[in-house]
């Protein structure tokens, strides 16, 4: 009797247990960009993506990039499939598209409508040449005063081209263009992706202990508080890359994306740290195709798990919707080596 | 023209096409572009050949490159004359080779206009049926750099046409190749064949058909690097043997001036591995001179430590002059900001970046220093140049003087003449403490003699200098300014003042001459008139306008209010500049008057100022460009009192004649002046706080609550029409 009266007790201290962790799952959604030309997702990849039960994939299907010969645009550096492994086709694929600044300011007024098409059927095209389904394109451009009219009717365009797809159209919002929304507009899409990376001065204070530009949470929270809530319904972008800013003579002269901490602490005779993420160059060499020379300053910029829970703490106050997701900048085996499937799970389970 | 028009495309494709690098540019780094000064005459390493390789921020000097084109056509044709024994002239074989239709869609030329062309009629004579055959077979791969539109959403069904194409093209090579009955024709065809291959991105097949084919034939001769280049992009593609694409680039590079530009864009080493596997392939130093070459071509290259290199390895290699000249180019970018001016106290930043120049002048002139007494090097006279140009820089006149003077007279050439010439003048512009009518004209008929136009730049922001310090208004300021400045950024009413009385002065000076040479005595009264009518003095501004006799219209009606800040297009209204001062000092004189009958003129003036302001849609009465971006510009018509003090005398008479729809309208008006107060307001804030950009809210929010004008008109006049109009149209005033 005692017995079968303690483990009723401990069974329904087990279900309030279990009840109480899953009314407590983080029900965020989780989705990663994908940045480089050829799609073909490792195994390791894959993994964390159906551990993180992410359902989409934002991927960059081209740049759209003004060539001073031509004097026009071009479509560059479009994605390709693998034809072989297909294991991206269990996910939602989102053609997301960069548009240089310069191409919208140099394409006039008339010829909107004509890049609007060619952006549009070119995704379509892509689309249908890998047998995708598309359910939302997202717009990337780091759109200014001046290109401002020209972009948003682009985006007005290629909604209506969409819409007739049943296709949503978002596009990708800075944290200056969040800020200063009254002076540089909104954009008239179905919904926007605030961008919380790049940040800083790429310059920056190289000896100042930590300096990160990729994500810093001063300068981020200065974009954000007291500022109206923004009137498209967003998701948000946070960064797990790493670079290496490569300074000389005071100057930037460099990125280096993918480096970490470890590649230079890993070599002593090449490095000396300055600080927890500076390094001088002790002798001339390579890396990653950039000739370093002797006396030469490099940083390593990459975002914690802390910082980016204090991120995401602080984009609680900025969500606007209940479907609000997060976006991870970029899915590439490297940066899955720095963030798991804990981390990110533990990132985003800060988002409510 | 056409002709030319498509070898350039061509050209372009190809250097794309050997740049075996795509980057997205989305999340890249770019290099920054500014205007240089140029003391030092890039050309005086007398390398022509190098040109493009003259130090820019850009990465290449000019795009020069694209003669490269002719340069690549040239050598052709040299060859060809060559093969056909002197025995044809350059323009008949240009005639059949570049500047006709000639070798299209024909099997023979017998039969066509071009049956007596001399390269024809040579090769028939000597039986050179693989020769002519060649011809044939070069025109039908002349497409293979063929642009697709890459927008062309035929593109991949066209590209794998052009692909079948160069694939048989391959086949009908091949057998040509064999039956080819001289060396330099194998060479050709075999350059041709690895061409089609590596366009058609078999690069496996591109490296087997080139040892094949090319190798057994390799002479010195450009078409043979041309064909490496196709082998080195091929491995590059592959990612194979990096160290050795490199290397075959470096010849490419070293070989043929022509694809010069080319081979440096596609040579890429990732890794110390890929370096020494590059220097290992190398048969001699020159060789290894031109990899350290390849490498120091990036604008922020050490280009010391490349010279030093070099120096070591072949101290008579032209590398040296060329490399030479790029470092001083490149130090003397900074000199006039950073070397020889003394800095305030707390300039911090620009201090350290003075100390890294200076260092890396001393570090220059202490090599050249060590060097030029070896007596080794090619060009010692350009050296020595170089080193009293560091000791200008450096600040050391003494020095410098000696070093020009040490150079012998034998191998002063012209150049290194004119060269010291600019350097004397500058020594003395560096030392000049005052400036008399003598003096001026000396210096000025000097300077213009060397047409450096750096030198001419010196000598103006010098004389600006000096006429400051001995009061010089007018030179002063037109020293400093030219025409568009003057636009730009109008001088105030005392400058402009000066300006006129100095146009009008009688025996002006060569070098005063020139400082008015495009400015009118008309201009500067138009501009006094703007500063007039900004500073409300009616009556001078018309005359001042009247003087200038400018009949340029003002844009839109600028008494007209609007709601919203929409600028629009920049559309000319009936007014000038003359038509509106005198419309606004009658005007005044009404609204002067007071009374309910005068509401209207008030509020008509107090439009006129609001919009001839930087933040109204007829700014051009007072201004000849606005910038939407920023505005904390000297004399950018920004204050709203003017505009506010009609409004207010407007609001007032409105409202004790209990007309609340024109109460409702100068209210609004009153709250467009306060709201860009506040905007110029944390402007002017930002110019002190260095943070402001970040404390934009933390100021404008806090005063855009404070708008006395905003909440006076929805609580007094929000039942009035004009303020539904007005909150329809107003996308600020809905939202609060």
């Amino acid at each position: 009797m005692t017995f079968f009266l303690f483990s009723s007790r401990l069974f329904l201290l087990l279900f309030l247990c279990f009840l109480l962790l899953t009314s407590c799952k983080n029900n965020t959604e989780v989705a990663f960009y994908h940045w480089k030309t050829a799609f073909n997702p490792s195994n390791e990849e894959i993994n964390i993506l159906n551990q993180l039960k992410t359902k989409q994939i934002y991927t960059k299907f081209f740049d759209v990039s003004w060539d001073e010969e031509t004097k026009s645009t071009k479509p560059q550096a479009e994605v390709i499939f693998s034809k072989t492994n297909l294991s991206y086709k269990n996910f939602e694929i989102v053609p997301t598209v960069f548009i240089t600044n310069k191409s919208i300011l140099n394409t006039t007024d008339d010829k909107i409508n004509l890049l609007s098409e060619r952006i549009f059927n070119r995704i379509m095209l892509i689309a249908t040449t890998n047998q995708l389904k598309i359910m939302e394109i997202q717009l990337d451009c780091d759109w200014s005063a001046r290109s401002e009219s020209k972009y948003f009717q682009l985006i007005s365009i290629i909604k209506t081209l969409a819409k007739t797809k049943n296709i949503l159209v978002s596009c990708t919002i800075r944290l200056h263009q969040y800020k200063y929304q009254p002076k540089v507009g909104v954009p008239p899409a179905d919904k926007g992706v605030l961008m919380c990376y790049n940040i800083g001065e790429l310059k920056g204070d190289t000896l100042k202990p930590n300096y990160n530009s990729i994500l810093d949470i001063n300068i981020a929270k200065s974009y954000l508080k007291d500022t109206k809530k923004y009137p498209l319904p967003l998701d948000f972008a946070l960064p797990i890359y790493s670079w290496a800013v490569i300074l000389r003579d005071e100057q930037v002269i460099n990125l280096i994306n993918d480096l970490h901490l470890k590649d230079f602490l890993q070599n002593p005779q090449k490095y000396i740290k300055l600080t927890d993420n500076s390094f001088k160059v002790l002798i001339s060499h390579y890396l990653e195709g950039t000739y370093l020379y002797q006396n030469d300053i490099i940083r390593v910029e990459e975002s914690t798990p802390r910082q980016l829970k204090q991120a995401i703490l602080l984009l609680n106050d900025s969500k606007n919707n209940n479907n609000s997701k997060i976006l991870f900048y970029h899915l590439s085996k490297t940066n899955l080596q720095q963030f798991n499937y804990e981390t990110i799970q533990n990132i985003a389970q800060g988002f409510h | 023209m056409k002709q030319s028009k498509t070898l350039l495309k061509a050209f372009i494709s190809l250097l794309l096409f050997f740049n075996v690098r795509q980057d997205a540019g989305s999340c890249g780094w770019s290099e920054p572009d500014y205007d240089m000064r140029k003391f030092f005459v890039s050309e005086l390493s007398n390398k022509p050949l190098f040109e493009p390789f003259y130090f820019s921020f850009s990465r290449l000097y000019s795009d020069k490159w694209y003669s490269d084109i002719n340069l690549s056509k040239d050598d052709n044709l040299n060859d060809w004359v060559a093969y056909c024994n002197n025995k044809v002239a350059k323009k008949d074989i240009d005639d059949l080779l570049y500047m006709s239709d000639a070798l299209e869609n024909v099997t023979t030329l017998a039969t066509t206009k071009y049956a007596n062309n001399a390269m024809y009629v040579y090769l028939m004579k000597n039986k050179d049926k693989s020769a002519l055959e060649y011809l044939y077979f070069m025109k039908k791969c002349s497409f293979v750099a063929a642009n697709i539109d890459e927008w062309d959403e035929k593109r991949t069904e066209k590209q794998e046409k052009i692909n079948a194409e160069r694939a048989n093209l391959l086949i009908e090579g091949e057998k040509l190749y064999k039956s080819a009955k001289n060396n330099v024709i194998k060479l050709r065809l075999g350059y041709q064949l690895v061409r089609l291959a590596h366009y058609n991105k078999e690069y496996q097949q591109t490296i087997k058909l080139y040892d094949k084919y090319v190798e057994p034939v390799f002479s010195e001769n450009q078409v043979a690097y041309w064909a490496m280049g196709h082998k080195a992009g091929a491995i590059y593609s592959l990612g194979q043997d990096r160290g050795l694409a490199g290397y075959l680039f470096s010849r490419m590079f070293e070989k043929s001036p022509a694809k010069r530009v080319n081979a440096y864009y596609s040579f890429k080493i990732y890794d110390d591995k890929d370096w020494a596997r590059a220097m290992e392939l190398c048969k001699n130093n020159k060789e290894k001179a031109t990899l350290y070459f390849i490498r120091s071509i990036n604008p922020h290259s050490v280009n010391l430590e490349e010279l030093k290199s070099i120096y070591a390895l072949d101290n008579q290699s032209d590398y040296l002059d060329v490399l030479l000249v790029r470092e001083l180019n490149k130090l003397e970018q900074s000199q006039d900001e950073l070397v020889r001016i003394q800095l305030s106290a707390d300039d911090e930043e620009k201090r350290k970046v003075k100390q890294i120049k200076r260092k890396n002048i001393a570090d220059l002139k202490a090599f050249l220093e060590k060097i030029i007494p070896e007596n080794k090097l090619k060009n010692p006279a350009l050296f020595t140049l170089g080193l009293g140009y560091c000791d200008y820089m450096l600040g050391n006149n003494a020095g410098a003087r000696k070093s020009f003077a040490n150079i012998p007279n034998n191998v002063k050439t012209t150049e290194v003449k004119a060269q010291i010439t600019i350097f004397e003048l500058m020594l003395q512009l560096s030392e000049l403490q005052k400036v008399g009518e003598t003096e001026e004209d000396k210096l000025f008929m000097a300077v213009n003699s060397t047409k450096s136009v750096a030198l001419k730049e010196m000598l103006r922001e010098s004389f600006a200098k000096i006429y400051k310090k001995q009061g010089n208004k007018a030179q002063e300021y037109l020293s400093s300014n030219d025409m568009y400045n003057l636009q730009q950024y109008l001088p105030t009413l005392a400058v402009t003042e000066d300006l006129i009385s100095f146009s009008q002065k009688p025996n002006h000076t060569a070098y005063e001459k020139e400082l008015l040479a495009k400015i009118k005595t008309a201009d500067l009264q138009e501009i006094k008139g703007m500063n007039l009518l900004k500073l409300e003095r009616l009556e001078d501004a018309i005359a001042a306008f009247k003087l200038s006799k400018s009949t340029e219209k003002v844009l839109r009606n600028p008494l007209k209010g609007r709601i919203t800040h929409y600028f629009g297009d920049e559309i000319k209204g009936n007014y000038t500049r003359l038509a509106l001062a005198e419309k606004m000092l009658e005007l005044k004189k009404l609204a002067d008057k007071g009374g309910k009958a005068n509401i209207s003129a008030m509020l008509e003036l107090g439009n006129a100022f609001y919009n001839i302001s930087h933040f109204g849609y007829s700014w051009n009465a007072v201004a000849y460009s606005r910038s939407s971006t920023y505005y904390n510009v000297d004399n950018v018509f920004l204050s709203m009192k003017p505009a506010k003090k009609y409004y207010e005398k407007a609001l007032k008479e409105a409202n004790a004649a209990k007309n609340k729809e024109l109460s409702a309208q100068s209210c609004f008006m009153l709250a467009k002046c306060e709201q860009n107060e506040y905007y110029f307001n944390y402007n002017e804030a930002q110019k002190s706080d260095k943070n402001a950009s970040q404390n934009y809210y933390n100021f404008i929010q806090p005063n855009f609550g404070k708008q006395t004008y905003l909440e006076k008109l929805e609580k007094e006049y929000g039942n009035t029409e004009f303020y539904h109009q007005a909150i329809k149209e107003c996308f600020y005033l809905k939202t609060i």
